[in-house]
């Protein structure tokens, strides 16, 4: 009986022949959840990526770290794919997750005072730019100058709402909060970057 | 609109959060305004340069480094039956709304197993290959429940399906005919 079972879930779940329309974030998740690894493959493709960006906005300068970080993600949600309740979409799920995953990182190494990096110190926030960024020019320079003075909270919420463009409502229940303080953290952030940048670099803006 | 409100709002305009009358209210302010219309747009700016944050780039055995992780999470579960295909998972499914496609795409997983085991048991016939055997159950009529299909759910969306299933109705008990695409092509 099992080879027939195995023989039906291969069947089913080959994408050899192309679809029209490609399956849903919720859809890919389902599937997984009943026993697709290409579902959870699918899904690892198309979050991968945006996962890595969120984590590397937040820990400048410790690429090693976050795609440890970043794999961590896919791991939680391999483990545990029930824990996604379709009471949001999936993607502010994962970045849920991301986002817990990185503050718990950001405690256990503010705990230990012999590791050389150390996220509530501010040396460390202002780290190196990211090592692969495509050109170093002043504005890069000045822009991750006026970052390092955001807090991580700070990052994260401009990265959510400028870079990945979530709503106000979304990025509420990515980091948990309500919207009135989603309101109040996105203006803090931006108006530390502006004053930063016009400090720095008054023309630019 | 005075320029103290504005300035409150300037963060829900960039983001396209306010309403459309509050919108118009807004610009239009900005529009006859120095002050805010500045402030407005060092917003902007900011906003743009933060889309424009430059990617970073995962390093190329990061989907490697994946997999062995995976696998070896894997190894944990699953010592005991080493043809399960599954990560592991709650048993308990999650009683969710389901459009009737996505119902219809599960229940063709669920009946083809049913079907499957059925003629192998009243016939005595080797369990392989399946495509075959489910061809010869086309027509048949097999009842169930909301409840299996939510519980089993679809693997069969990543393509169009060999098998589908009519229903006369989704709710509880409704009947459901299996029937084969034509496959001869493939077998
Ligand atoms: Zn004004």
């Amino acid at each position: 009986m099992s080879s027939v079972l195995n023989k039906v879930n291969v069947v089913s779940i080959d994408t050899s022949k192309s679809r029209q329309q490609k399956p849903l974030d919720e859809e890919l998740i389902e599937q997984f959840i009943l026993g697709s690894r290409v579902a959870f493959d699918l899904l690892v493709k198309r979050y991968k990526k945006r996962m890595f960006g969120f984590i590397c906005f937040q820990l400048k300068g410790q690429l090693e770290d976050a795609e440890d970080l970043c794999q961590e993600v896919f791991i939680q949600l391999y483990q545990k794919p029930d824990n996604f309740r379709h009471q949001s979409t999936f993607s502010t799920y994962l970045f849920s997750i991301a986002r817990n995953i990185v503050l718990n990182y950001v405690r256990t190494k503010s705990r230990r005072p012999q590791s050389s990096v150390d996220l509530s110190n501010e040396e460390v926030l202002s780290g190196e730019p990211v090592n692969d960024c495509p050109d170093n020019n002043d504005m890069t320079k000045y822009y991750n100058l006026a970052l390092s003075s955001l807090s991580v909270d700070e990052r994260q919420i401009l990265f959510l709402c400028d870079k990945e463009a979530f709503t106000y409502a979304q990025i509420s229940e990515i980091l948990a909060i309500n919207l009135g303080t989603v309101r109040s953290r996105i203006n803090t952030a931006r108006n530390k970057m502006i004053g930063q940048l016009k400090e720095k670099f008054d023309e630019m803006l | 609109m005075k320029c103290f409100e504005i300035e409150e709002l300037l963060g829900d305009l960039i983001d396209n959060e306010l309403d459309v009358a509050t919108h118009k209210n807004c610009i239009k302010h900005i529009e006859s305004c120095p002050t805010c219309s500045k402030a407005f747009n060092e917003l902007k700016h900011l906003k743009t340069l933060v889309r424009g944050f430059p990617d970073s780039v995962l390093s190329s055995n990061f989907d490697d480094d994946l997999q062995a992780k995976v696998a070896s999470i894997d190894k944990h579960y699953f010592k005991a039956n080493s043809k399960e295909l599954s990560p592991p998972k709650n048993n308990q499914y999650q009683k969710t709304k389901r459009t009737a496609p996505f119902a219809i795409a599960a229940s063709v997983v669920l009946l083809s197993f049913l079907v499957i085991f059925l003629f192998s048991q009243e016939n005595h016939v080797n369990s392989s290959p399946v495509i075959a055997e489910a061809k010869k159950v086309e027509g048949w009529r097999v009842s169930m429940g909301v409840d299996m299909i939510a519980e089993l759910s679809l693997l069969s969306s990543l393509k169009e399906p060999e098998l589908y299933l009519e229903c006369d109705e989704l709710s509880k008990g409704g009947n459901c005919t299996l029937k084969l695409k034509n496959t001869s092509s493939a077998l």
